[in-house]
């Protein structure tokens, strides 16, 4: 084989590898999908969004997503630290608001719904849809820990003040590279004491009530949730963010499904399924958040 | 004494006198018996009454008691726990308390909606108020239901931890609520209210009656006010009502407009596990009947005093000269009216003789009509016969005359004349005149054609006077026979040759006969005996039958020789005359029937054959018709007895 032969081969195996690569490393825009037939919903299972019994207000939202652009609906489970690589297919370190890629994953998942908050730093590499949900974290405490909770004073920045001002001391849990991460709401500069919880976000109140430590960030939606099943025995001490919005994620190179979905989600809030979808799966949020419901 | 037993006291009245006893002991004992049941019957419903009410109390305790049990359930309910708790460790509503009052709502909401009585929910509203007066949870079956206020502290009742049921009355309407204290951790912390749907409970209690109607039923709430009667009654003595005891009877009356004083029954039954009591008003003829057990009592007093006083007069009266006394009455009132039963028919008799007698005359008189119009038919139809008979004679004779006018003879005459002056005028030398002379020559051969003709014309002219003479002797026989056989008022039966008179018919037809190219075949048996009989009726009978042939004969189709054979004979005791012909003929079942009056086969009144055969039976004689069937020809047979 002569030299120039085995050059071309090695150039053609290197621009199908850096194909491939890239095939890989790209997310499905919404004419590959509908040209696939099917939607690849990433979720990790999560309070009443994705409960783990193949239902959830996230999964019932994406299945009408799906029937909506007329494709099958897939559920791809991951985990809170893959979720972003297996949308976007690529690893990423975040180092608070700021987010640095470290390497290339596989894109496992065309659409990231689950209770999926809208922060600074995901924002840099996913693009969100329309609102989904209203949130907010809270910081919530064994009934019997010596914390009580705050009186509401009618100014958030306050309340949030003066939360954060009981937390010297305390071991708090919160989970990195979510919304619960205590790194977002400068815990430790309270005096607290944050830990990274490594279970599930639905094991931390029961880690509370276990006494694992003394406090933990939950958003209110699993925090409603934890009311319920263990009641008496955790307790709300009060925010420690102000209001925040949950949204579905898409990959930036596909604006044409975030668009699509956006147009999909107005449609849903004008003829009434989205909340039936929230009275369905969080009957009280409504009492919580009038204004996002409006 | 013992003559007056004895005048007076027989065997017989002595009978009567325990027959009537007896029957006064029966029926006083049946209206005893009568009375004793109609006091039961009453009892009866009485108890009835008292016992069913006692079943509606029961099943207003019972529902009662039920809703006192969803209290209970609610105050035990984890919910509002779940809110206490919460609220003990000092969350605040805007960071996870609110979440509790949300479950709670829904525990309220799924109590109003679970239970419901038919299609009627239950409880209309529950609220829960806590101890500082905040409604903590207010849920309702409808918006705007119970939408008052109460002063819920007055109700508070932390020291009776059952739950109750309690009536208020609230801007002229009644409220039942059930309430129940609530109590964490053995602290009081607020009230918990429903009000009960008064209506479905009101249903409820009307579903389970037995046929009560809710006019009779009410709910005394137990109100001190005493306006606590649900429906609200118009008049009630409450307070009388409020005094019974349980299950009492007790009667009052009420003055209605309309009916007046009215007496009516109250029964007062208490509603278990409440303070309220169900309480039945109604009429006592409603309740116990309509017959009041005492004035059966008198009914039967009076009929014993009856039967008493009526077994006396039986004693005092003989009851043989009274059953026949009675008798003869009867008998009496039955002659009477049979006798005036049999003056009603004799006058009814005499009425319909007369009756009979006026209608006989009537029908006679219409016979006697009928019998002139026919007759006066017939001489009509012969006179017309007779008329056309001379107008059928007189017209050849007044053509004859015309032609006679225009025949001509005159100018011949001229004309010889002229031919005679021309010879006249060669007198002296007429022989060589009329052999050399052409002139001569031609007016002595003129002359002799015109000699020709004038014989001829005489010829012509003798036969014109012939017929014409012969017209004229026709119509004077024509007249002559009419004279003969003219209708005369008083007409008298005589000695009539019937051939001459069947002569005569045939001649005043002959024109007709003629007409129709019939063959008449004429035997007339000779000698025939006389006949006393009116001539001219004879003759138009005999005219008539003559008609009635070539009517026939006229009423047939077909191309044939038409005959009529006329024929006069005499046999045994019998005089007759048959006219047969070749017509039409008649059906054997219609050869009575012609002959009844109104019957006719030619479209006319139908008199003719009926009076030919009355006046033929009325001279002894017979008129009858013959036909061997249709096609096929008839004759009409006259016989008189000798």
């Amino acid at each position: 084989m002569g030299k120039k032969t085995g050059r071309v081969i090695r150039t053609a195996i290197g621009f199908w590898a850096v194909f491939l690569f890239i095939g890989q490393a790209c997310g499905r825009d919404l004419p590959e999908i509908k040209a696939s037939g099917v939607i690849r919903h990433l979720g990790v299972p999560y309070a009443n969004f994705i409960t783990g019994s193949g239902d959830g207000m996230d999964v019932e939202l994406v299945r009408l997503f799906a029937g909506h652009i007329g494709v099958r609906y897939e559920y791809v489970k991951t985990s809170w630290g893959t979720v972003i690589g297996d949308l976007i297919g690529k690893k990423v370190k975040v180092a608070g608001d700021d987010v640095q890629i470290i390497g290339s994953a596989q894109v496992k998942g065309d659409i990231i719904a689950n209770g999926f908050t809208i922060i600074p730093w995901r924002e840099k590499i996913v693009d969100f849809s329309i609102p989904v949900f209203p949130t907010q974290v809270w910081l919530m405490a064994r009934a019997t820990s010596p914390v009580m909770p705050i009186i509401p004073g009618g100014d958030i920045e306050k309340d949030i003040s003066i939360v954060k001002s009981k937390l010297a001391g305390l071991t708090v849990l919160g989970v990195a590279n979510t919304c619960l991460d205590p790194q977002l709401y400068n815990i430790e500069s309270t005096g607290a004491v944050p830990r990274l919880f490594p279970g599930d976000l639905n094991e931390l109140a029961p880690a509370i009530v276990n006494n694992e430590a003394d406090a933990t960030l939950l958003d209110v939606p699993d925090a409603l949730i934890a009311l319920d099943k263990w009641p008496g025995k955790i307790k709300v001490i009060g925010p420690v963010s102000k209001t925040q919005e949950m949204a579905v994620a898409f990959a930036k190179d596909a604006p044409l499904m975030k668009d699509e979905f956006n147009r999909f989600l107005l449609k849903c809030k004008s003829d009434g399924r989205y909340i039936d979808l929230v009275k369905k799966y969080y009957p009280t949020v409504f009492d919580y958040y009038p204004g996002f419901f409006k | 004494m013992k003559e007056w037993i004895k005048k007076n006291i027989t065997g017989k009245k002595v009978f009567a006198v325990i027959m009537g006893s007896v029957l006064v002991i029966f029926l006083s004992f049946l209206l005893i018996i009568n009375y004793k049941s109609q006091v039961r019957l009453q009892e009866t419903a009485l108890v009835r009454l008292v016992h069913f009410l006692d079943t509606q109390a029961n099943a207003a305790g019972y529902f009662y008691l039920e809703r006192k049990t969803d209290l209970k359930n609610i105050s035990k309910a984890r919910e509002i726990s779940i809110f206490f708790e919460n609220k003990a460790l000092g969350m605040s509503m805007a960071y996870g308390l609110k979440t509790s009052l949300i479950q709670i709502d829904r525990l309220f909401d799924s109590l109003i909606e679970e239970r419901k009585i038919g299609k009627f929910n239950i409880y209309e509203r529950i609220v829960f108020v806590d101890t500082e007066n905040n409604l903590i949870s207010d849920r309702r079956a409808e918006p705007g239901i119970h939408a008052g206020s109460l002063p819920w502290k007055d109700f508070f009742a932390s020291n009776r931890p059952e739950p109750e049921v309690i009536a208020l009355r609230q801007d002229g309407h009644f409220d039942i609520l059930v309430k129940v204290p609530f109590f964490f951790k053995w602290e009081f912390k607020g009230q918990i209210f429903a009000w009960i749907n008064l209506e479905a409970f009101f249903d409820l209690q009307m579903k389970k009656g037995e046929g009560m109607t809710q006019k009779h039923i009410f709910i005394d709430f137990g109100l001190a006010d005493g306006a606590s009667f649900y429906p609200e009654p118009e008049q009630l003595p409450v307070d009388r009502i409020r005094k019974a005891g349980p299950g009492e009877v007790f009667e009052f009356v009420l003055s209605e407009p309309e009916s007046g004083a009215t007496g009516y029954l109250a029964v007062r039954i208490p509603v278990p596990e409440t303070s309220f009591s169900i309480v039945t008003v109604m009429p006592v003829s409603e309740a116990a009947g309509y017959s009041n057990p005492n004035h059966l009592l008198m009914a039967m007093i009076i009929l014993a005093a009856f039967v008493t006083g009526a077994a006396f007069l039986l004693w005092t009266m003989n009851a043989r000269e009274l059953v026949l006394k009675t008798r003869l009455d009867e008998e009496n009132i039955r002659k009477t009216e049979i006798e005036r039963k049999n003056i009603e028919l004799a006058h009814y008799r005499e009425n319909l003789e007369l009756l009979v007698k006026e209608r006989t005359k009537e029908l006679e008189q219409a016979q006697k009509e009928l019998l002139h119009k026919a007759v006066e038919a017939g001489r009509a139809q012969f006179s017309a016969m007779i008329l056309h008979n001379i107008g059928n004679a007189i017209t050849p004779v007044s053509v004859n005359t015309e032609m006679l006018r225009k025949n001509g003879g005159d100018k011949i005459l001229q004309l010889l004349f002229q031919a005679y002056d021309d010879l006249a005028g060669h007198r002296n030398d007429l022989t060589y005149y009329v052999t050399t002379d052409p002139r001569g020559m031609e007016v002595a051969a003129y002359m002799g054609s015109l000699i020709k003709s004038l014989d001829g014309h005489r010829k012509k002219t003798d036969a014109m006077v012939q017929a014409i003479s012969a017209g004229i002797d026709y119509v004077a026989e024509i007249l002559s026979l009419q004279r003969a056989y003219a209708p005369d008022r008083a007409e008298m039966k005589e000695r009539v040759d019937l051939n001459r008179v069947v002569e005569d018919a045939l001649k005043i037809q002959e024109n007709s006969i003629l007409k129709r190219n019939i063959c008449l075949e004429k035997i007339f048996a000779s000698g025939l005996p006389h006949i006393l009989i009116e001539k001219n009726k004879l003759m138009q009978v005999i005219i008539n039958l003559i008609k009635n042939s070539f009517d026939a004969i006229d009423g047939v189709d077909e191309r044939r020789e038409n005959k009529i054979k006329v024929l006069t004979y005499v046999m045994e005791n019998r005089v007759g005359l048959k006219i047969s012909d070749t017509g039409i003929g008649i059906e054997k079942d219609k050869l009575k029937e012609i002959f009844e009056f109104g019957v006719s086969t030619k479209g006319s009144s139908g008199f003719g054959l009926y009076y030919c055969k009355d006046f033929v039976a009325a001279n002894n004689g017979t008129l009858e018709l013959e036909s061997p069937g249709p096609g096929k020809g008839a004759a009409a047979v006259m016989e008189f007895l000798l």
